[in-house]
């Protein structure tokens, strides 16, 4: 399914991020990919969303060059993958609901769809009851579960969740993986780095 | 679906508008401000060519005839004249006339009257009163009228043209409404600058405070239009709410300080003819169209190229 070829990406002469990395990824897989900070872990997820360029190799999603997708049709291509990042990167202005309804509606989804889905994803990370508060009024746990279901709203073939336990104490951390875990076992491909080894 | 991202762009936009309230009142307050000033600009314009209008009609040019000089020959050269495209008009006065405007002007002055009345007879040949259209072809009228100072058999027909003795004085007004045209342009465009780099560079700030939103709107797989969306209509947002409060503010600023304003107030004195805010209330479309478009215009466009620069993700 995801497939890289020989991928480096230098940021400079002493800044080298990716060397001479070959690795493939079947459908349906929990994969993790575990090293310190600065090991190159968010620069390999952020290859896969084609928001940085390798210095040389490829990277293949489904056969297809992501970083020979013209810019003007990225996007389609970029809603196929849920993302999870470990600052969240919610839309402070916009609701737990809306952050999430916002996904759909950039994906062009209709309102009765928005209108059913969301509720549901809702109750899928367990924060019914926030769904109008805004992500200054969550806890660091809720807000990466908010997060969470903005990236699975729109039923991505792949999750890739960048460091998502790296801000949350040991209870929040044990939820977010224990989600993350239900959303493989429906049937998405997961790829988690972390810096933690357990 | 276009209608319908369309219905959810304005409403991300309405809705961020008003949920950023402190940023959007200070982005209101800012441009308000070029606002303000191109209004005045409006004004002074306005002031500006009411004034040098007033100044205009105050120049005329009168022909005194030979008192000899039949009605049919004035006549025919009031006719030439008003053929020539430089005349804006032409007054005849006969003799009785110009006799009777002196008794009217002297009437109090009976000294004057009673030597008019030892004369025994009108003193007073006929005169024609020319308006040119701008203050510069007074020279050229003058010297058509120069060449007939006698007719075609070679008698006197022109006493007398009073354009040589005010010459130097209208060729000074001529120079100064020149020189006043000049500096409206350069002021209208140097403020027009000042408008757009204050525009611009306001919602440029708003925008800057959603770069981060707007990279993850993009790796959430938003599409650029879809994301641009609502800032243009937030910028549209400040611009209109920001237009009309100015609108607004005009009637009161107009109706205190209007009479106040004076472009010559050493060459027209009074101008408490000229009410800024009678026209102000009587070009109430004319003022509206061009701060409200100007301000729409202006945000708009600001919005679009500073939303651009955050779109590269």
């Amino acid at each position: 399914m995801i497939y890289f070829d020989r991928v480096t990406k230098t940021y400079n002469s002493h800044s080298v991020a990716l060397d001479d990395v070959t690795l493939s990824i079947a459908p349906k897989e929990f994969v993790s990919i575990v090293g310190h900070a600065g090991a190159g872990k968010t620069t390999l997820l952020k290859m896969i969303l084609a928001e940085e360029r390798p210095t040389s190799g490829s990277v293949f999603f489904e056969s297809q060059d992501v970083h020979k997708i013209p810019r003007g049709i990225l996007h389609n291509f970029r809603r196929k993958i849920g993302t999870v990042f470990q600052d969240y990167r919610l839309i402070p202005n916009k609701t737990a609901y809306e952050n999430i309804a916002f996904a759909m509606e950039a994906a062009g989804r209709a309102d009765d769809e928005i209108a059913a889905d969301v509720p549901h994803v809702l109750e899928l990370v367990d924060l019914t009851d926030k769904a109008w508060n805004f992500p200054r009024e969550l806890s660091g746990g809720e807000r990466q579960r908010v997060s969470i279901g903005r990236a699975i709203v729109n039923q991505p073939d792949v999750l890739l969740a960048d460091e998502p336990t790296g801000n949350l104490d040991p209870i929040a951390t044990y939820q977010v993986v224990e989600i993350l875990k239900r959303i493989n076992e429906l049937g998405t491909t997961v790829i988690l780095t972390s810096h933690n080894r357990e | 679906m276009f209608w319908e991202n369309i219905r959810r762009i304005v409403r991300t936009g309405v809705t961020n508008f008003l949920r950023s309230g402190f940023i959007s009142l200070t982005a209101i307050l800012m441009i308000m401000v070029p606002l303000f000033i191109l209004s005045s600009l409006l004004f002074t314009n306005f002031l500006l060519e009411e004034e040098i209008r007033s100044l205009q009609d105050r120049v005329d040019i009168n022909v005194y005839f030979v008192t000899t000089t039949t009605e049919e020959k004035i006549l025919a050269l009031k006719q030439q004249l008003e053929k020539l495209p430089e005349i804006a008009s032409a007054e005849y006065l006969s003799a009785e006339d110009v006799l009777q405007r002196f008794r009217t002007r002297h009437e109090n002055d009976q000294l004057t009257l009673q030597a008019l009345d030892e004369l025994g007879e009108n003193p007073f040949g006929a005169t024609l009163s020319i308006k040119a259209k701008e203050v510069s072809q007074y020279s050229g009228i003058a010297d058509f009228l120069s060449d007939r100072m006698t007719d075609e058999t070679g008698q006197a027909f022109i006493d007398d043209i009073n354009y040589y003795r005010n010459k130097v004085t209208i060729g000074q007004l001529g120079d100064m409404v020149d020189r006043t045209q000049r500096e409206k342009i350069i002021q209208t465009l140097f403020l027009a600058v000042i408008a757009l780099f204050v525009i611009f560079n306001t919602i440029r700030l708003t925008i800057y405070h959603s770069r981060e939103e707007i990279g993850v709107m993009r790796l959430v797989g938003a599409s650029n239009a879809y994301i641009e969306g609502p800032f243009i209509v937030e910028g549209l947002l400040y611009g209109s709410v920001g237009a009309i409060i100015i609108l607004i503010l005009l009637f009161p600023v107009t109706y205190w300080f209007g009479s106040y304003f004076s472009v010559f107030p050493s060459i027209t004195g009074s101008v408490s003819d000229i009410r800024v805010f009678e026209y102000y209330v009587s070009h109430f479309l004319y003022v509206s169209f061009v701060i409200l478009g100007t301000s729409l215009l202006l945000s708009g466009a600001s919005s679009f190229v500073a939303v651009r620069k955050y779109l590269s993700v």
